[in-house]
C-alpha cells in the first residue's frame, strides 16, 4: 500500500517534471520562433526600408526625344506625313470636329490639332486647339482657335522616340494624388478594394467575402487581395503564386501600413500598377496609362476613360480597348455601374458616361525607331550619363532627330537594299555569310543638327553602327576637297579655276618608294580635259595630277580644316580616297560645301532635362570660317554637274528634280558604294558595303545613289529651297562646256560657268586647245 | 570627489552625444549633397556691360518671294528671343535664335543674336563662328555695320 502511494507520488512527480521539461522545452521553442519571426519580420521590415520608403521608390526610365516639328505657311503637311506624326504622338483622330487636349481632326480644307502640354527646356508649354488653314495640303494660315489669334509659327511637340530602361522595362510617368481625377480614384477603389480605408492592409471580410463568391461560382470570380497587397505584390514580390508569397504579402502589407499613410500607399499604387504592354516594355501606372491609350495628362481624363482605367486593372490584356473595344466598353459599363450603385455618380453623369464612345490614339506600329542614333546619343552622354543614370533617373533628352526623315531613311536602307541584292544579284558574292549593308546620314549643313541617322538594316541582328564606328576608304568622295583646295588661290597658292585643263593621261609617280600609277575606272585615259569634265565624270588620273599639283599636304591640310579627323597622310593616293575615315566624318566635312565653307559641328543632342524639369546639360551649335567662300561656291557648282551631267545623273532618272550637288565614291575592287549629296538646306550621305569588306561589283551611283535619291526625293524637295548663295566675288559666265572656254555662236555647248571676280577665261572656246594646262615637270 | 567624477562623466556623455548627433547631421548632409549621377550645375549667367539691341534696328533683309513665310516664321522667332535677350533670360533667348536658323537656315539676323547670346555669355569663339554666318547672310550695309561693330567687341 504504502509502497504504490510512494510510486503514485513518483509517478505524480514524474509527470510535473515531464511537464516541467515540456513547458521549458517549448518555452525555449516558442522563444526561438518568436526571435525567428522577429528576425523575419526585421528582414521584411529592412526590404520595406531598403525600397519603398525611399523618396525616390522607382528607376525611371530616360527618355529621348525627337526635334520639334514646326509649322508655318507653305508647309506641305501631306509630304511632310502630318497626320501620321499626329498619330505617332499619340493624338486620336476625332473626325471633323476638336472638343479637347489629343483630338485631331482633318477636314478638306484645314486641319485642327488641340495640342497636348509639353514640358520644353526652360518652357511649360499649355496646349491649345489650333487651326491650320489649307491649300489642297499646303498651310496657308495659322490660327489659335481660343483667342482667334493669327500665327506665324506653331510646333508640335518632339516625339518621344525611345525609353532607356533597366532591366524590368518598365515605361511610367510619376503622379502626385493630387494630379488624378477623383473620378479615377473612386473608380479604382470601388472595383479593386471597396474598403480600403476600413483595413489595416490585410481584409479579413474581403478574403470572406471573395471565398464565398468563388465557391458560390466554382471558380475563382473575385480576389480578396487588398490594394496594398497589390501594390506589395507588384513592387517587391514575383507574381507567382504560391504560399509563402501570399504569407510575405500579408506581412508585409501590414507592416507598410503601419509605417505609411492611406495616401502615400495609393500614391504609390496609382504609380505602380501595370496596366498593359508596349512592344517588350510595360505600361506602369496610371498617368503613362493615360498617355497611352487616351493621350492625355491623367488630370484631363473623363469619367468614362477614369472609369475603363479602373476596369482595366483586373486584366490589363484583355480589357485593352485598342485590341478588345467591346470588352472593354463591358468592363467600362460595370465599373459606371459599380460606381453608380456606391452613390459616386449621379445618375444622369452615368448615363452619359455609358454613352461616351471609346476614343483611343492608333496604335504605334513601330516599336523601335532610330536605335543607332540612340545608341549615338548614349555614347555621347556616356562622360556624364553612363548608362545605370540614364536607366533610373527618369532624364529627358532631347535631340536634333527630324523623325520624318529617320523612318524615310530606314525605309530607304531596308527597301532598296533588298532591291540591290535582287535586281543585281549576279554581280553579288556567291555564299556570302553577311547581308549587304548600309549607313544613311542626314545632316543639316547650317547647323550641324544630325537630322537622321541609321547604322545598319537590322539593328536587332547587328548594333555596329557603320556610320559612327565603321572605318572605310571614301573613294572618289573624297576628291571635292582636291578641288577645294586647288579652286582656292590662298590654299593652292595656283590660279586654278572651273575651265582649266588638266591631263588625263597615265603616270607614274613615286609614292613611300614604290611607283604609283592611278588608272581610271573605265581603264581608260580621255587626254586633256576641264576641272569640271574630270570632277563631274570622276576621272583619277587628272584628279592625281591635280592634287600633286595643288600641294598633297595642303590637301590634308583641307580636309582636316572640313572636319575629316581620322588620320591622312600627304601621298598621292590620298586624292583618291584610300584613307579610311568615318561616314558621319565625311557628312560633317561635306557640310561646308552647302554652308558657304563655315564648318557647323555635329551636333545630335542638345538639352538634357531632369525629372524635375532642371536644365543639366544645354549643347549650342558651333561653327568657324574655315574656307573662303568663293573657292567652295566654285566647288559646289562643279558637284551640281555631277549630278546634272556626270556620274551621279542617276539621280534624275530616279525622280528627284530639285536643285542639289554631290559626288559618288567607288573604292577598289569595289568594297564600297557611296554617294554624298546635298541641296542648300540638307545633306544625306550613304554608304552601301560588306562587313568584311567583300568585293560587291557595284559602283557608288549603282548601289548607294538609289538610297541617296529615294530619301532626298522624300525629305528634301520643297519649294522653298532656292539656290547655293553665290558670293559677291564670284560672277558667271558664258562658256562652252566641253573645254571650258568663252562662249561664241560656234561652240557647241553653252553652259553658265562660275568663276572667282577676274579669273574668268580670256580665251574663247575655238581656242582653247591652244593653252593646255602647263604640266608640272615630274609627270 | 563622488560629484566630480559623475559630473565629469556628465560631461564626457554630453561630449559624446554631440559629436554622434554632429557626426549624424555631416553624413546626413553629405548624402544629400552628393547626387547620384555627376549633374553639370546650370550655365551660370554672366551678364556683362553689353549695349541692349538698339530700338531702331535696320530693317530684316529681304527675301525672294518663295521663301517669305519661311522668314517670317522665323523672324518670329527671333522676335521671342529679342524679348528673352531684353529680359536677360539668355537660356531662352538661345533656344529661340536657335529655333529661328533651324527653320530658316539664311537668317542672317538669327546668327547675329546668336552671337550676341554667347559673348554675353563670354563664349568669344562660339560668338565668332556665328558672325562669320551673320556676315556672309547679312550684305545689306547697315547689318554688315552691326556686325562688324559686334566683331569689334570680340577683340
Amino acid at each position: 500500500m504504502f509502497g504504490r502511494r510512494r510510486k503514485t507520488k513518483r509517478g505524480f512527480f514524474a509527470t510535473i517534471r515531464a511537464w516541467i521539461r515540456f513547458g521549458k522545452r517549448l518555452a525555449i521553442f516558442l522563444l526561438i520562433l518568436a526571435l525567428a519571426g522577429l528576425y523575419y519580420m526585421h528582414r521584411l521590415d529592412r526590404i520595406i526600408a531598403a525600397k519603398f520608403d525611399q523618396p525616390r521608390k522607382w528607376n525611371l526610365p530616360s527618355r529621348v526625344f525627337s526635334d520639334a516639328e514646326y509649322l508655318y505657311p507653305g508647309i506641305d503637311i501631306d509630304s511632310r506625313h502630318l497626320v501620321a506624326k499626329l498619330d505617332r504622338l499619340l493624338y486620336r483622330d476625332t473626325g471633323t470636329s476638336i472638343h479637347g487636349p489629343g483630338d485631331y481632326a482633318r477636314t478638306a480644307s484645314a486641319l485642327e490639332i488641340y495640342l497636348h502640354d509639353f514640358e520644353y527646356p526652360n518652357e511649360v508649354f499649355s496646349g491649345f486647339p489650333l487651326r491650320l488653314e489649307l491649300s489642297g495640303s499646303i498651310i496657308t494660315s495659322i490660327i489659335n482657335k481660343e483667342s482667334g489669334e493669327k500665327l506665324d509659327v506653331t510646333r508640335l511637340e518632339p516625339e518621344m522616340v525611345a525609353s532607356v530602361f533597366d532591366e524590368r522595362m518598365e515605361d511610367r510617368t510619376l503622379v502626385t494624388l493630387s494630379e488624378v481625377p477623383r473620378n479615377l480614384l473612386e473608380a479604382i477603389i470601388a472595383v479593386e478594394d471597396n474598403r480600403f480605408f476600413r483595413h489595416h492592409g490585410v481584409d479579413p471580410v474581403g478574403i470572406a467575402r471573395a471565398m464565398f463568391s468563388n465557391f458560390k461560382a466554382g471558380r475563382v470570380v473575385q480576389g480578396g487581395s487588398t490594394l496594398t497587397q497589390q501594390l506589395v505584390k507588384n513592387f517587391f514580390l514575383t507574381p507567382q503564386r504560391s504560399f509563402w508569397r501570399k504569407f510575405n504579402e500579408a506581412l508585409m502589407s501590414l507592416q507598410i501600413e503601419r509605417r505609411h499613410t492611406k495616401g502615400e500607399i495609393l500614391q504609390a499604387y496609382l504609380n505602380e500598377i501595370y496596366l498593359g504592354q508596349r512592344g517588350t516594355s510595360s505600361i506602369s501606372g496610371v498617368s503613362e496609362a493615360a498617355k497611352f491609350f487616351f493621350a492625355k495628362n491623367v488630370g484631363q481624363l473623363t469619367l468614362a476613360e477614369s472609369a475603363l482605367l479602373a476596369g482595366m486593372i483586373r486584366s490589363p490584356n484583355e480589357y485593352n480597348p485598342m485590341k478588345h473595344q467591346g470588352r472593354a466598353k463591358e468592363r467600362r459599363n460595370t465599373v459606371l455601374g459599380l460606381m453608380w450603385e456606391n452613390k459616386l455618380i449621379s445618375e444622369a453623369a452615368y448615363t452619359r458616361a455609358k454613352l461616351e464612345p471609346i476614343v483611343t490614339p492608333k496604335q504605334k506600329v513601330r516599336v523601335v525607331t532610330a536605335p543607332y542614333f540612340i545608341d549615338f546619343v548614349k555614347q555621347q552622354l556616356a562622360e556624364f550619363y553612363p548608362q545605370e543614370v540614364l536607366e533610373s533617373e527618369g532624364l529627358r533628352i532631347f535631340t536634333t532627330l527630324d523623325m520624318f526623315s529617320q523612318i524615310v531613311a530606314e525605309e530607304a536602307v531596308v527597301a532598296e537594299l533588298a532591291q540591290l541584292e535582287k535586281s543585281y544579284a549576279s554581280l553579288l558574292p556567291k555564299s556570302h555569310s553577311g547581308l549587304l549593308q548600309g549607313c544613311v546620314i542626314e545632316m543639316q549643313p547650317s547647323n550641324g543638327y544630325i537630322r537622321a541617322m541609321v547604322g545598319g538594316r537590322d539593328y536587332a541582328e547587328s548594333q555596329f553602327n557603320r556610320c559612327t564606328q565603321g572605318r572605310r576608304q571614301p573613294g572618289s568622295t573624297f576628291k571635292p576637297f582636291v578641288y577645294l583646295t586647288a579652286l582656292d588661290p590662298i590654299r593652292s597658292q595656283k590660279s586654278i579655276t572651273p575651265s582649266t585643263i588638266l591631263d588625263d593621261s597615265s603616270f607614274t609617280v613615286q609614292s613611300g618608294g614604290e611607283p604609283w600609277t592611278p588608272k581610271n575606272y573605265d581603264q581608260k585615259e580621255h587626254g586633256r580635259v576641264t576641272v569640271r569634265t574630270a570632277l563631274e565624270q570622276s576621272y583619277n588620273i587628272a584628279t592625281a595630277r591635280l592634287a600633286i599639283d595643288a600641294g598633297l599636304e595642303r590637301v590634308v591640310q583641307t580636309a582636316a580644316d572640313a572636319g575629316i579627323t581620322s588620320p591622312l597622310s600627304p601621298v598621292p593616293s590620298l586624292a583618291l580616297g584610300a584613307f579610311e575615315v568615318r561616314p558621319l566624318e565625311m557628312a560633317a566635312a561635306y557640310a561646308i560645301f552647302p554652308n558657304g565653307g563655315i564648318r557647323a559641328e555635329p551636333i545630335a543632342v542638345m538639352n538634357v532635362v531632369t525629372k524635375d524639369g532642371l536644365v543639366v546639360e544645354r549643347r549650342s551649335i558651333k561653327m568657324k570660317r574655315e574656307f573662303d567662300p568663293a573657292a567652295v561656291y566654285l566647288t559646289t557648282n562643279l558637284m551640281k554637274g555631277v549630278i546634272d551631267r556626270g556620274t551621279g545623273a542617276a539621280a534624275r532618272a530616279l525622280g528627284f528634280t530639285g536643285i542639289a550637288a554631290g559626288k559618288t565614291g567607288t573604292t577598289s575592287s569595289y568594297r564600297d558604294a557611296w554617294f554624298v549629296g546635298f541641296t542648300p538646306q540638307k545633306l544625306g550621305l550613304v554608304w552601301v558595303g560588306y562587313d568584311d569588306n567583300a568585293e560587291m561589283k557595284m559602283s557608288g551611283a549603282r548601289a548607294a545613289l538609289p538610297i541617296w535619291a529615294r530619301f532626298m526625293r522624300n525629305v528634301a524637295l520643297t519649294p522653298n529651297a532656292g539656290d547655293f548663295a553665290r558670293p559677291r566675288n564670284v560672277v558667271t559666265i558664258k562658256v562652252d562646256l566641253k573645254n571650258g572656254g568663252r562662249y561664241k555662236k560656234s561652240c557647241k555647248d553653252e553652259f553658265d560657268e562660275a568663276f572667282i571676280d577676274g579669273t574668268e577665261p580670256e580665251e574663247s572656246c575655238d581656242e582653247i586647245h591652244l593653252q593646255a594646262y602647263a604640266s608640272p615637270d615630274y609627270f | 570627489m563622488r560629484r566630480n567624477s559623475s559630473s565629469s562623466l556628465r560631461l564626457t556623455r554630453l561630449l559624446l552625444v554631440v559629436l554622434l548627433a554632429s557626426s549624424l547631421i555631416a553624413v546626413a548632409c553629405a548624402k544629400k549633397r552628393r547626387p547620384s549621377y555627376k549633374k553639370l550645375p546650370p550655365r551660370q549667367e554672366r551678364v556683362e556691360p553689353f549695349p541692349a539691341p538698339s530700338e531702331e534696328e535696320p530693317a530684316p533683309p529681304q527675301v525672294p518671294e518663295f521663301a517669305a513665310p519661311q522668314r517670317q516664321a522665323s523672324h518670329r522667332l527671333v522676335e521671342k528671343g529679342k524679348v528673352s535677350l531684353q529680359s536677360n533670360d539668355l537660356a531662352t533667348a538661345h533656344q529661340h535664335f536657335q529655333e529661328a536658323v533651324s527653320i530658316d537656315s539664311n537668317n542672317g539676323v538669327a546668327y547675329y543674336y546668336l552671337a550676341v547670346v554667347a559673348l554675353k555669355n563670354g563664349e568669344k569663339e562660339e560668338a565668332r563662328g556665328f558672325l562669320d554666318k551673320a556676315e556672309m547672310l547679312l550684305i545689306d550695309d547697315e547689318w554688315n555695320a552691326k556686325v562688324q561693330e559686334l566683331r569689334n567687341q570680340l577683340q
